[in-house]
């Protein structure tokens, strides 16, 4: 029994530290992302608003 | 339904803690309104514009994945198997290495573009099929997300303190609070909102965590789950509660880890296939602690209601209600200001998760059960469309999880109707992407057989229908294993049997164009 004890110990404290270093690299990188997306999304409105304007026209 | 909470008539809650919780809700639907002028096209109302970057898909991902209700069923299991539940976040750590090392399956579904994995069967053998999967994995998801609601419910009711009976208009009142946003914004507001929610979470799970050792401490924890549940406390094999069975019913499981449609929908919405493959190697490393953590709250919560707890474990129908042991807990051991950011969090997990289930569900009715019908559908009707398919989801989520009450754990409900779309839709997806001799009669005997069987678990055991001698056969476990044995013999025996009769169909691309 000790042998699982001090085995999902460990594993224990492997999975806190891994989700915490998931946390801190996520939260910085996805900022940048961000802000990529909405530039590509509003880029993108932009064209298909033009296209409906342009096939009103026509 | 419930008895009483605690002792006490109270609210939990101090100011700081309303305050915290309001400004979160403020934060997020607000972000969810001023997305809505982004939505130009159905791509970028479903899959925002296939422009999700590597960090921002973990960010999205992850706080899909960690659902309030994963908080719940992880915990309730940690309470009921002590330390061998952790036995689970390790299969699901190796399965998301795996699907990072090789991009199984999710790799070959992002080359061919398509927006679901049914779209996959309509290219792959046909309409019939790909109605058919749609159904199934419809069928399977609707039920898994029928216990969101009430647990999550049951979170909020007893950290903030609520009586019992305002179980069912909490419920109501979260169900209205994730359907405006998700109407409104689509996959750009829940993208953005689980980036919030994702950093509120994270950090609230640790934190937690803390606090949750550190009041009954860690060598109580060991002597509680030793004396309460022996060797099996530690010893998965050995666990009443587990078992054998159990542990090889998930290894079955490995290769579809993370495979839940809305976690794929995120595999689907990356910038490229390469993209998908990281984005599961990666967050993949934070599953382990997404299950262990949780878990390790419902067995500080066993220790604390076995010792002299200031409050009895809550009861319902005249036992223990397990899954309500670690609110309760919580609620007692953690300070005010906590309380709130944990209740934050908890509103962040929900709505994070509810979101993108009602989204992704809806899209698969939309998409491959009325488009292959009604294929003349212009894009605005079929985002009007999906969202009436998000309102009646939601109606039937809140319906289920008030009527139904799963014969195990709730962990164990949300394995079986995942089995019932793994062993069925993805095991016949793999097949289709990897064996070339994969057809149209052996997948869908596969398809039938994966989605019939778990069926019987779901409403048979325990129902009392069964004389006692045979309950043992509609145990989760054994359909568990028999339903993913069952599926992988059915698209063998039947492909190659009828490969004369109907020649494999070779992978086209799809017809729709849109996004990168």
């Amino acid at each position: 029994m000790a042998s699982w004890q001090t085995l999902w110990t460990w594993i224990f404290g492997l999975s806190v530290f891994l989700f915490f270093f998931v946390e801190v690299v996520v939260v910085f990188g996805g900022a940048r992302d961000i802000g990529d997306m909405l530039r590509s999304l509003m880029a993108h409105a932009e064209e298909e608003r033009g296209k409906e304007s342009g096939e009103a026209k026509e | 339904m419930l008895c009483a909470v605690n002792g006490r008539d109270s609210l939990h809650f101090i100011w700081i803690d309303w305050v915290t919780v309001i400004a979160f809700l403020a934060l997020t639907t607000g972000v969810a309104f001023l997305t809505r002028r982004l939505i130009s096209d159905y791509d970028s109302f479903l899959l925002a514009g296939r422009s999700l970057k590597l960090f921002l898909g973990m960010a999205t991902m992850g706080a899909t994945e960690l659902g309030l209700v994963t908080l719940m069923y992880f915990s309730e299991q940690g309470y009921r198997s002590g330390f061998s539940a952790f036995i689970i976040g390790v299969i699901a750590l190796l399965g998301f290495l795996f699907i990072g090392k090789t991009g199984f399956i999710i790799k070959g579904l992002r080359d061919l573009r398509v927006r679901t994995i049914a779209e996959f069967f309509g290219m792959r053998y046909g309409r019939s099929t790909q109605i058919l999967a749609a159904i199934i994995t419809f069928a399977a998801g609707l039920m898994n997300m029928g216990l969101f609601l009430v647990l999550g419910a049951k979170f909020l009711l007893y950290m903030v303190g609520l009586p019992p009976e305002m179980l069912p208009y909490l419920m109501a009142g979260l169900l209205c609070l994730v359907l405006a946003y998700t109407v409104v914004g689509g996959m750009v507001s829940v993208v953005l909102t689980d980036y919030i929610q994702f950093l509120i979470l994270f950090t609230s799970v640790v934190l937690t965590t803390y606090f949750s050792i550190t009041h009954v401490g860690y060598d109580t924890v060991i002597s509680v789950v030793e004396h309460e549940y022996g060797i099996g406390g530690f010893d998965p094999f050995l666990s009443e509660d587990l078992g054998w069975l159990f542990i090889v019913w998930l290894i079955f499981g490995i290769p579809f880890t993370g495979m839940w449609p809305p976690a794929l929908s995120r595999a689907l919405s990356t910038v490229d296939s390469e993209t998908s493959r990281k984005l599961y190697g990666f967050i993949g490393l934070s599953f382990l602690g997404r299950a262990l953590m949780p878990m390790m709250w419902g067995i500080c919560a066993l220790a604390y209601f076995a010792g002299d707890s200031v409050i009895p474990i809550p009861m319902i129908d005249g036992a223990p209600d397990t899954a309500a042991a670690m609110p309760a807990y919580l609620a007692q051991v953690l300070p005010a200001g906590m309380r709130g950011l944990v209740v934050a969090a908890a509103l962040a997990a929900l709505m994070s998760t509810f979101d993108s289930y009602l989204l992704c569900w809806s899209s698969i009715l939309i998409n491959d059960i009325i488009l292959p019908l009604r294929p003349d559908l212009k894009d605005r009707q079929k985002i009007k469309l999906t969202r009436f398919a998000v309102v009646g989801c939601g109606l039937f989520v809140l319906l289920w999880g008030y009527l139904y009450s799963p014969p195990q754990t709730f962990f164990r409900f949300i394995a079986i109707t995942g089995t019932m779309y793994s062993a069925s839709v993805l095991l016949t997806t793999a097949m289709g992407l990897y064996w070339k001799k994969a057809n149209t009669p052996g997948t869908l005997a596969s398809l039938m057989i994966a989605g019939l069987l778990p069926l019987t678990t779901i409403f048979l055991d325990g129902s009392g229908i069964l004389p006692p001698e045979y309950e043992w056969m509609v145990e989760d476990k054994v359909v568990g294993i028999t339903t993913f044995v069952a599926s992988f013999l059915f698209i063998i025996i039947g492909s190659l049997l009828t490969q004369k009769s109907h020649p494999p169909r070779a992978l086209s691309r799809p017809m729709h164009t849109g996004g990168s």
